[in-house]
């Protein structure tokens, strides 16, 4: 199963969002997915499927992230959250690794994270 | 300069109608005209030859009068090797032409040229190999770098992203229109910057 939202036919798959501490960035290509944490199917003597249970896991998604200028160093943002609404729902997400290097072109600054969907409080230590 | 975000969006979608407009074009037999001048699209040989004898509009400095005209002369569909008096021909027309007009022309031939260029990631490493040789080898081919050599750049820079995308989808893309979301972003952070000041001062 893929997701790739486009919420109101927004470009390029553009995301404006606020992360905690380093203000507006911009996610290009921002797309998830939702995996399992367990799958179990049940098989007969002939190994004949005759049930399956899967325990739904948390989103994981990637997105491309334009940095406001090349001085940001988008390792700092690690950690930081963020919220996106996907349809009707508001989803909280936090930022993880793997976290690409920065590339610049024409006084612009990319990068790619990797985000997931927080359960509750993230607490940095 | 968008103000909000939904002038941001009307702003890149243009943009981006106008970039890809650029990419497909490339496709497509068309020469560019420098003040009535046709020149054909640059390609690596071109761009080896350009870089090597120092022309300065390759790094987008002002030429002479003598290396505007050399730039057009070796793009120009009226090239011909060993043929000086062709060539003194074409000098002249190039010496009557709006200096400033044409060298404006050929820094934007450039800008469309290199649109699709790779980014900087700030590493720097020791040459072992000429950027052709790694733009060749890039697109998959060694046992085709005659024909890569004459084949445009703003193709062959196509190419290499989408191999690179193939390759890596995560890979960050970069585009000229990039630029307006990058204003949106810095005019943004700067007024929430203005809110947090006054929301401090309003607080002492």
């Amino acid at each position: 199963m893929s997701d790739i939202i486009n919420d109101g036919g927004v470009v390029g798959f553009t995301r404006r969002v606020t992360l905690s501490t380093s203000g507006v960035v911009i996610l290009d290509d921002f797309k998830y997915d939702r995996g399992a944490n367990a799958e179990f199917e049940r098989t007969n003597e002939k190994s004949k499927t005759t049930g399956y249970a899967q325990a739904k896991g948390i989103r994981k998604g990637t997105a491309t992230a334009q940095l406001a200028d090349s001085t940001v160093n988008p390792d700092t943002y690690w950690g930081q959250t963020f919220s996106t609404t996907e349809g009707v729902e508001v989803v909280n997400w936090c930022v993880i690794a793997p976290i690409g290097r920065a590339e610049t072109k024409n006084g612009e600054t990319k990068a790619s994270i990797t985000f997931r969907e927080t359960v509750g409080a993230v607490v940095l230590s | 300069m968008a103000d909000n975000w939904q002038e941001m969006l009307a702003e890149l979608r243009v943009a981006i109608k106008r970039e890809n407009d650029v990419r497909d074009a490339s496709f497509l037999d068309l020469t560019t005209s420098i003040c009535g001048v046709e020149i054909r699209q640059m390609t690596p040989r071109d761009m080896l030859i350009l870089d090597g004898i120092g022309n300065p509009l390759m790094s987008n400095q002002y030429p002479s009068p003598a290396q505007l005209a050399d730039f057009l002369w070796k793009l120009s569909l009226e090239f011909k090797l060993n043929a000086p008096f062709r060539r003194w021909l074409f000098a002249m027309r190039v010496r009557k032409m709006n200096y400033f007009k044409a060298v404006q022309a050929c820094w934007k031939y450039l800008e469309i040229t290199f649109q699709d260029s790779p980014a900087s990631s700030g590493l720097q490493s020791t040459p072992y190999a000429s950027w052709v040789a790694h733009l060749v080898v890039d697109l998959g081919s060694p046992a085709e770098a005659q024909k890569i050599l004459n084949t445009p750049l703003r193709q062959l820079l196509q190419f290499r992203n989408v191999i690179r995308k193939n390759n890596n989808p995560n890979a960050p893309t970069h585009n000229p229109s990039d630029k307006i979301k990058g204003d949106y972003i810095r005019l943004e952070n700067a007024r929430q910057s203005l809110v947090n000041i006054l929301n401090r001062r309003a607080s002492n």
